[in-house]
């Protein structure tokens, strides 16, 4: 089992090119001891120096960094999510080169960045599993200033994460069985508010622009009007507390498929109400944390 | 000028150092070469003409066998112009990423290469443009690298340049430590010599007639001698060869090698000897000079043999490389008389001529020594010394006639009249130099310096006799500045060329020594050192976290908004809060622009367009 690397201790990693240097540097040496040429001696003073001073740069370079990491609100299993990086300069010198990486796929890459300035990128991760999943370290790394050498970093992060099911997109229109709400409205093909008004829900992403409430913003959240005659359906979506993780993607699925088209739908674990029928963006997430979670909570 | 166009260049510029080194040193074959070099980058650069990949492949392999047969005469300047002709098709073939490393790759053998050929300290100007161009060179292609582009933006660029001369500088700086740390063996396994296609003329085994004549028309540097010892002559008499048959116009040294001049080694000579170190250019003949009456030498890496005549001649052909040598003489004349070498023999055809000299110029002394004299009057009361006189075959009745000529005919002339009298003689031949360095403390001999003398045998030793009448040199066109650079330059090949385990061993010990010293001192003097050298790191740390603390550039707006205020005559205190200051001045844009200070420095929301544009109004309303 490999060891696990210490945190912030830097280690360096030769590539191609650098073993052609380092090859080149010992048979310099090599012909200088046994010449006695004290100019190829200073030739390979000067490719030694030039070894150490990138050796001793790029350790600055990572000692000057200050990591953070953001992660998005939403974040799915099987799907490549992006994690918001935020690298600082500490140091006095301009950054080149810096990258934040999970594995060679997962990587962002930072160009320059100035002294006690700082850059954020996108960096994609990818989770296995649902639930929460904990992102322990990320390492961070430059071949700053020569591409002979890789100097990496252990950075440690300690982040908890909670990893929604992966979501199948659903293309063919679901057929509900049981609706609660049976007898609501009629289908209307007309534009703007028909019938009786309901009240108010939280904006769905199916919705337009010119049916929110505007007078009523609350809390940042967008609410648009409810009307009698609304298609808009109540739904339970019932999974046993057994489920596979598979049926627990697919009622993630439809969850998240009827919430975008501005259905309220509820949560039943075996059979009991977990979470009661709503719509909006916060349901979803309810919703989805839920399933997140499910089989895991004791 | 394209982006594409400027990495070329910089990619490109390694490489022209590390082919001008080498150019430099093979000149002037290896200036076609960089000639070449410069057509190649002409097309690929305005013209972005390239050939073909095949025809390439083809030239490069045809080149190859040519310096592959090239190869078995010279080899080392085979590679070179091997290495110099790939360069070049590299240019002018198309390139990719993978091209410029390789290229860079090649100014490197390039630059090794030369560093063979070298040994003018011109090399150290060379390294210093080869390491931060190729620095440079190195970073841009490492970015390219990582970001997979072809292409960079302007202002990075210029960033990467910038931060490649630091990093090359401080390289530079850098080598100088490992160059001295470095270990070196005093055992060389293959001591390859610098190989310098261009060799100074010295003394062979013959010496013709008028050839010191030549010599002194030139101004080439051959050695610089620096004594030892404290006191010292203002002028110096270098041994470099010894001649005993003149025939046909010409000085020979017959036999060439015979050892045994009394040699008595180091540990006899070491009370009553003067000690020199000679630097010696590469010469194209095999003298060891030393000044006279040569000891014994202390040369490594060139094998040698003490000769008769108290002469040193390497068993190498000639001196190809940059030496360094102690030299030590001492004022005792050479007392071995070779068994069986001609001192005495005179050209028939000179005879008649020098007998009736003799007789008419009463030459003939009652001791070899009067005699010596009596020659050396009779110079220098008739004849005067010139360089306007050509040899030829007719030569001794010319300088009879005119009385003018140099000391070949003056030196030549005595050795015979003195073998004419019986006295064995022979002709020495070598440098006389007066020209002093003052910056370095060293005599400089040049090609014009090449003198000859006589030495003739009496009381078991070969005494020195000069039968040159003085003569006046002409001063040198040396300034102070060529001085001081010839100076340099002698630095360059005793501390640099020469530097050797030897040194190390010194510089390792005084740096002990010193050390020693320093606990050698009394506790508190110690303590003293301790202390103030953490005084001093503690200063330096507490400076420069201090130059680190950045202010946040809301507070920068602030404090000129402060020195606005009082400016105006507000007085305004350290305690005061901005409400307070707000409520001390009653204006709108100030108030405005301290709320959204306020906001800025405390809440996390900062938009410092929106306070400096705040500002910017406070301080239009308050002018």
């Amino acid at each position: 089992m490999p060891r696990k690397p210490k945190p912030f201790v830097s280690y360096v990693k030769l590539k191609k090119w650098g073993r052609y240097y380092a090859a080149l540097t010992l048979l310099l040496g090599f012909a200088a001891v046994n010449s006695g040429n004290n100019l190829l001696y200073f030739f390979l003073a000067a490719l030694l120096s030039i070894m150490a001073l990138s050796g001793f740069i790029s350790y600055l370079s990572l000692k000057s960094i200050q990591l953070s990491i953001t992660p998005p609100e939403e974040l799915y299993a099987k799907t490549i999510n992006y994690l918001k990086v935020k690298v600082k300069n500490r140091g006095f010198l301009p950054l080149f080169l810096i990258y934040a990486k999970k594995s060679d796929k997962e990587r962002v890459l930072f160009d320059v960045i100035p002294p006690s300035g700082s850059k954020e990128g996108l960096l994609p991760y990818f989770f296995e599993k649902r639930g929460y999943n904990k992102v322990e370290s990320i390492f961070v790394g430059t071949t700053f200033p020569l591409s002979f050498t890789i100097r990496e970093m252990y950075y440690p992060l300690n982040l908890n994460l909670l990893v929604f099911p992966h979501i199948h997109k659903i293309k063919r229109e679901v057929k509900v069985e049981n609706p609660e709400n049976t007898g609501w409205g009629v289908e209307s093909s007309k534009e703007g508010a028909i019938g009786d008004f309901m009240g108010l829900r939280e904006y769905a992403f199916q919705d337009k622009i010119s049916r929110i409430h505007w007078k009523k913003i609350k809390d940042e959240k967008l609410y648009v009007k409810k009307f009698e005659d609304e298609n808009f359906q109540v739904l339970s979506l019932d999974i046993s507390s057994n489920a596979t993780e598979e049926e627990i993607e697919k009622v993630a699925s439809l969850a998240v498929h009827f919430l975008e088209l501005g259905h309220s739908v509820g949560l039943k674990i075996d059979g009991k109400t977990a979470i009661p029928p709503d719509s909006g963006i916060q349901q979803k997430i309810k919703i989805l944390q839920k399933l997140a979670l499910l089989g895991y909570e004791s | 000028m394209k982006v594409e166009k400027r990495i070329k260049t910089i990619v490109y510029l390694p490489l022209t150092v590390a082919m001008a080194s080498l150019a430099h040193s093979l000149s002037p074959t290896g200036l076609f070469f960089l000639a070449i070099l410069a057509i190649a980058f002409y097309l690929d650069l305005t013209k972005e003409f390239y050939i073909s990949g095949k025809i390439l492949t083809a030239l490069g392999i045809l080149l190859t066998l040519f310096f592959f047969t090239l190869a078995l005469r010279t080899p080392f300047e085979a590679i070179a112009y091997w290495i110099m002709s790939l360069s070049i098709i590299k240019i002018l073939g198309k390139k990719a990423m993978r091209d410029l490393k390789q290229i860079v790759a090649l100014s490197f053998f390039n630059f090794v290469d030369s560093a063979i050929f070298h040994y003018s300290f011109v090399f150290l100007i060379y390294l210093v443009l080869y390491i931060v161009s190729a620095s440079i060179a190195l970073l841009i292609i490492t970015f390219l690298d990582d970001k997979k582009e072809t292409s960079l933006r302007v202002d990075l660029l210029n960033t990467l340049r910038n931060f490649g001369i630091g990093f090359g500088i401080a390289t530079t700086l850098m080598s100088l430590f490992f160059f001295i740390i470095l270990p070196r063996s005093p055992y060389v396994l293959l001591r390859a010599q610098i190989y310098s296609p261009t060799r100074r003329e010295g003394f062979g085994n013959e010496l013709q007639m008028g050839r010191v004549e030549y010599m002194n028309r030139r101004d080439q540097i051959l050695m610089r001698v620096k004594p030892l010892m404290k006191r010292h002559d203002e002028f110096l008499y270098i041994r470099g060869n010894v001649y005993n048959v003149y025939k046909k116009e010409t000085w020979i040294r017959d036999p060439e090698n015979l050892t045994g001049w009394n040699y008595k080694g180091k540990e006899n000579y070491k009370s009553k000897t003067f000690a020199f170190q000679i630097t010696l250019e590469p010469m194209s003949t095999k003298a060891l000079y030393v000044p006279d009456y040569p000891e014994y030498i202390d040369v490594r890496g060139i094998p040698y043999t003490e000769s008769w005549g108290k002469v040193f001649l390497t068993r190498e052909s000639e001196i190809a490389r940059k030496v360094q040598y102690k030299a030590f003489s001492s004022s005792a004349p050479d007392e071995t008389y070779p068994k069986g070498v001609d001192f005495l023999s005179v050209p028939e055809k000179y005879t008649s001529l020098i007998d009736s000299l003799i007789e008419k110029e009463n030459l003939k002394g009652t001791t070899p020594l009067e005699t010596a004299q009596k020659i050396k009057v009779y110079f220098l009361k008739n004849f005067q010394y010139s360089l306007e006189i050509a040899g030829d075959t007719n030569w001794v009745d010319r300088f009879l006639k005119t009385r003018k000529g140099h000391c070949e005919y003056f030196a030549t002339l005595a050795a015979l009249i003195l073998r004419r009298e019986g006295i064995p003689s022979r002709i020495v031949a070598g440098y006389l130099t007066k020209e002093w360095n003052i910056f370095g403390n060293y005599f400089i001999v040049r090609t014009k310096h090449a003198h000859t003398w006589v030495e003739y045998y009496f009381n078991n030793q070969w005494l020195s006799f000069d039968p040159t009448p003085p003569f006046e040199e002409k001063p040198g066109a040396l300034s102070k500045l060529s001085e001081y650079i010839d100076y340099l330059s002698y630095l360059w090949t005793t501390q640099v060329l020469e530097f050797s385990f030897s040194n190390q061993i010194r510089i390792f010990n005084a740096l002990q020594t010193s050390m020693k010293k320093l606990f050698r001192k009394n506790v508190l003097s110690l303590l003293g050192y301790l202390l103030a050298l953490f005084i001093l790191t503690a200063a330096i740390t507490f400076l420069f976290k201090r130059s680190k603390e950045r202010l946040h550039p809301a507070t920068v707006y602030y404090r000129k908004f402060e020195k606005i205020l009082k400016s105006k005559g507000y007085k305004i205190t350290p305690a005061m809060t901005s409400k307070e200051i707000a409520n001390l001045i009653i204006s709108f844009e100030a108030i405005d622009f301290l709320d959204e200070y306020n906001k800025c420095r405390f809440s996390g929301n900062c938009d410092l367009e929106q306070l400096k544009r705040k500002f910017e109004n406070f301080r239009r309303s308050i002018s």
